[in-house]
């Protein structure tokens, strides 16, 4: 099921994103590991709240109790395999919504498959998982987007030497 | 009556801050007040901003923030209008009446803003390729009663972002923002300044002004419902 909301004005990917099929389940096969997808997505743990922030279109991310501690360990270099073991005792999160979770993390440009070699997933990660409230839940929103894309704490092109201001997209 | 004032927090600003002032006297309409706030910074402000045809009130505080800086200069003022500027920035000499003028014809826009292009410290024909649109402290030109509807502006852990939180809040509560496609201001930029470049704790700053306006809105559809 996929349960991304889109909050705001303006012209924005939806939820819909290509590479769903019709049950919402991803069609591409899981990485072994996933890393941060490029420089421009930036992730903060707020009191164990994950926000994630991708500078490139202004669109940032919040995430349920659950999707905050996954989206920590993958970005954490925590191998899928133990993902899904840690995840085991967690009544609200099945294989299935967990590997839809981590495709819409890639839907959204916020992972990529990483060559890395998978970590284990800490000790008390799957007490953690287990006592999680909330299903695996990642939401956009594109309300900033305008001002944060303009906003001139942007890297400065290299050949114009301007800080580089992006179009929202 | 249509009288404004102006508003500039200052840190370390010394070797901006006259031209910027400058480019405020040379408007075609004139501020009631310009009032500069002084963030604490450790240069001699007071003799950069001396000698310059415009009524001017120095404010001193500890280093706060921008935000901070803005606010306090906010409540010095009883204009109808009031405009706000970084330091080291200008206005072109038509901005203000342009502004003032759109805000007349539309009396339900609360706030409007303009386009803004960049040029490099020290190279004043140095132009950035093209214009954007200023969401931005330099182009703003508000009306009283919503800059104090909307409260004071709020500096993030990491020292930036607090625009675009006002900016976001003052949009929430429903107040009409309008971005005019003139460019009317120009952004200078110096290495070193504090909008050049990224860094960790300015992207944490961003992060906590998309974390709080998720529990902004998760708190009014806890209310709404």
């Amino acid at each position: 099921m996929f349960t991304g909301v889109v909050q705001g004005s303006g012209n924005d990917t939806t939820g819909a994103a290509a590479g769903w099929n019709r049950s919402g389940v991803s069609d591409m096969p899981l990485s072994d590991v996933y890393a941060v997808a490029s420089k421009d997505i930036v992730f903060e743990s707020f009191d164990g709240e994950a926000v994630v922030l991708d500078l490139s279109n202004g669109k940032y991310f919040g995430f349920s109790d659950s999707g905050s501690k996954v989206w920590q360990a993958l970005v954490s270099g925590v191998g899928t395999e133990a993902l899904i073991r840690s995840a085991a005792g967690a009544a609200r999160i099945d294989v299935a919504a967990l590997e839809c979770f981590i495709g819409q993390l890639v839907e959204f440009a916020l992972l990529a498959p990483s060559g890395a070699t998978p970590l284990p997933s800490s000790d008390d990660l799957p007490a953690a998982l287990a006592a999680a409230r909330e299903p695996l839940n990642v939401s956009v929103h594109d309300d900033l987007a305008d001002l944060i894309t303009v906003d001139p704490i942007h890297e400065v092109e290299e050949p114009l030497g301007w800080p580089a201001v992006k179009q929202v997209s | 009556m249509s009288g404004y004032g102006v508003v500039i927090p200052a840190y370390n600003a010394s070797a901006t801050i006259a031209e910027t002032l400058r480019s405020v006297a040379a408007q075609t309409t004139r501020p009631e007040l310009v009032v500069v706030v002084d963030d604490g910074s450790t240069d001699d402000l007071a003799a950069a901003v001396r000698g310059i045809d415009l009524p001017l009130e120095l404010l001193r505080q500890g280093n706060a923030g921008p935000g901070s800086a803005t606010t306090r200069g906010i409540a010095a003022l009883s204009t109808p209008f009031i405009a706000t500027l970084d330091a080291d920035d200008l206005w072109l000499p038509g901005k203000i009446a342009a502004q003032l003028a759109h805000l007349e014809r539309l009396p339900g826009t609360s706030g409007v803003f303009t386009h803004i292009r960049s040029f490099r410290d020290g190279e004043p024909d140095a132009m950035a390729p093209t214009a954007t649109p200023g969401w931005s402290r330099s182009t703003m030109l508000m009306r009283r009663a919503a800059v104090e509807s909307v409260g004071p502006m709020i500096d993030p852990p990491g020292g930036r972002g607090e625009m675009i939180d006002w900016i976001a809040r003052a949009r929430e509560s429903g107040f009409v923002l309008d971005m005019m496609p003139d460019m009317l201001a120009l952004r200078r930029i110096r290495p070193g300044s504090l909008s050049y470049g990224r860094d960790a704790a300015r992207d944490r700053g961003y992060l906590e002004v998309a974390r709080l306006a998720m529990l902004r809105r998760a708190q009014s559809k806890a209310s709404s419902s």
